[in-house]
């Protein structure tokens, strides 16, 4: 499956709209830093509105995209966490590791980058 | 065995055949002593019949599910009519007082029988009976519970102070139960809402212990993760000392000492300022 990754100005825009394997996931990473790369994206939003389950693995990756992303000197926002995901999330215990941003909807993430960089 | 199969059978016939006798004179001690005056006398001899008949039946097969399932039945309507419990058990009592009479007469000449007889009528009397009480401890229970549930829901309001804002006074003890259902609640309404700050406040909260800060962090991170940031407020002085004490590290989480400081942190958060209008 590929996963468009848009560009709107300084900004990309990843929406997920299934959940991932494993390999996938790992793809997407391996994507969206080489596009920062590329095109010099400041910030990230990744969309996760329609995912139901987001297992430990997606968690962690996500995670770990910011962190190599901050090197990059872009910021990564996730998205449109639906409640029974959150739960299950600080379920997993992701409080130390999970120093992701988030933001309820597009519109919000692309407001906080946007506090970001001003 | 077979002796106690015998009396058995004797006695349910006793009791079939006077069944008319035996009502009626059931009904009239139930008139001396003013119990259950919420039926008409109609309903009431219905009522009773269907008891007696119920009852002879468990007598009869030893099969006590007739029993339970009218009794269940009664345990309802006596809540819904507002009979008290000691009217319905005391008329139960009563019809057994009148069998226990009849058996007396009946085996008044044979002393051997008698004996016998009580044998077999106290076990499935006592039987029955318990079943009754069963019933409606179950009903009250049940009347419990369902109050439980409405308290729990009343306790947990999550209100909307401006757009985007949210707030929760918490009051009472925080149980497990309740923390997942003040959770569930506060998401929920964070998406619903489109908030972005919640001001959690724990004036009306009696003890902190770590159960609790520990559900407290659990909702303060997920609504994070949904993108809103909570502010802590209300702590008491005592509760703030166990919380040290405990090494339970809040520090992740903002707090003010009043509900008054949090929402003023609020506005800050929000880009909001407050000024009389004609300065």
């Amino acid at each position: 499956m590929i996963i468009p990754i848009l560009k709107i100005g300084d900004v990309l825009i990843v929406t997920l709209q299934s959940e991932l394997t494993d390999r996938e996931v790992e793809e997407l990473s391996h994507d969206i830093l080489d596009k920062i790369n590329k095109v010099g994206a400041e910030g990230v939003i990744i969309d996760i509105t329609a995912l139901k389950v987001v297992d430990s693995f997606m968690a962690r990756s996500l995670n770990s995209i910011a962190s190599a992303a901050t090197l990059l000197g872009s910021e990564v926002v996730v998205v449109g966490i639906q409640p029974a995901v959150a739960l299950t999330l600080v379920e997993l215990g992701l409080r130390v590791s999970w120093g992701v941003k988030t933001a309820l909807n597009l519109e919000k993430g692309l407001e906080i980058l946007k506090k970001e960089r001003a | 065995m077979v002796e106690q199969r015998s009396i058995t059978k004797e006695l349910v016939l006793l009791f079939e055949e006077h069944e008319k006798e035996l009502i009626d004179l059931w009904m009239t001690k139930m008139k001396q002593l003013k119990l259950i005056k919420g039926l008409s006398d109609d309903e009431r001899e219905q009522e009773f019949r269907n008891i007696y008949r119920a009852s002879l039946s468990a007598f009869k097969t030893g099969d006590y599910s007739e029993v339970e399932n009218y009794t269940s039945k009664i345990a309802k309507r006596g809540a819904l009519q507002g009979i008290p419990v000691d009217e319905i058990l005391l008329s139960f009592l009563k019809l057994r007082d009148v069998r226990l009479r009849k058996i007396f007469i009946t085996y008044q000449g044979d002393l051997k029988k008698l004996l016998e007889a009580l044998d077999c009528f106290e076990k499935v009397s006592n039987r029955i009976f318990s079943i009754f009480v069963l019933a409606l401890i179950r009903e009250r229970e049940e009347t419990i519970h369902e109050q439980q549930r409405a308290l729990l829901e009343l306790s947990t309001p999550v209100l909307q102070l401006r757009d985007e804002a949210l707030v929760v006074p918490l009051i009472g003890v925080i149980d497990s139960e309740r923390a997942s259902r003040i959770v569930e609640e506060l998401l929920q309404r964070i998406v619903e809402t489109q908030a972005s700050v919640v001001v959690m406040d724990m004036t009306g909260v009696p003890i902190i212990d770590t159960a609790v800060a520990n559900h407290i962090l659990k909702t303060v991170q997920a609504s994070k993760l949904l993108g809103a940031e909570t502010i802590l407020t209300g702590i008491s002085p005592a509760n703030a000392q166990t919380i040290v004490t405990l090494g339970i590290d809040l520090s992740m989480i903002r707090t003010r000492s009043t509900l008054r400081e949090g929402i003023k942190l609020m506005h800050t958060m929000l880009g909001l300022e407050i000024r009389r209008r004609d300065e």
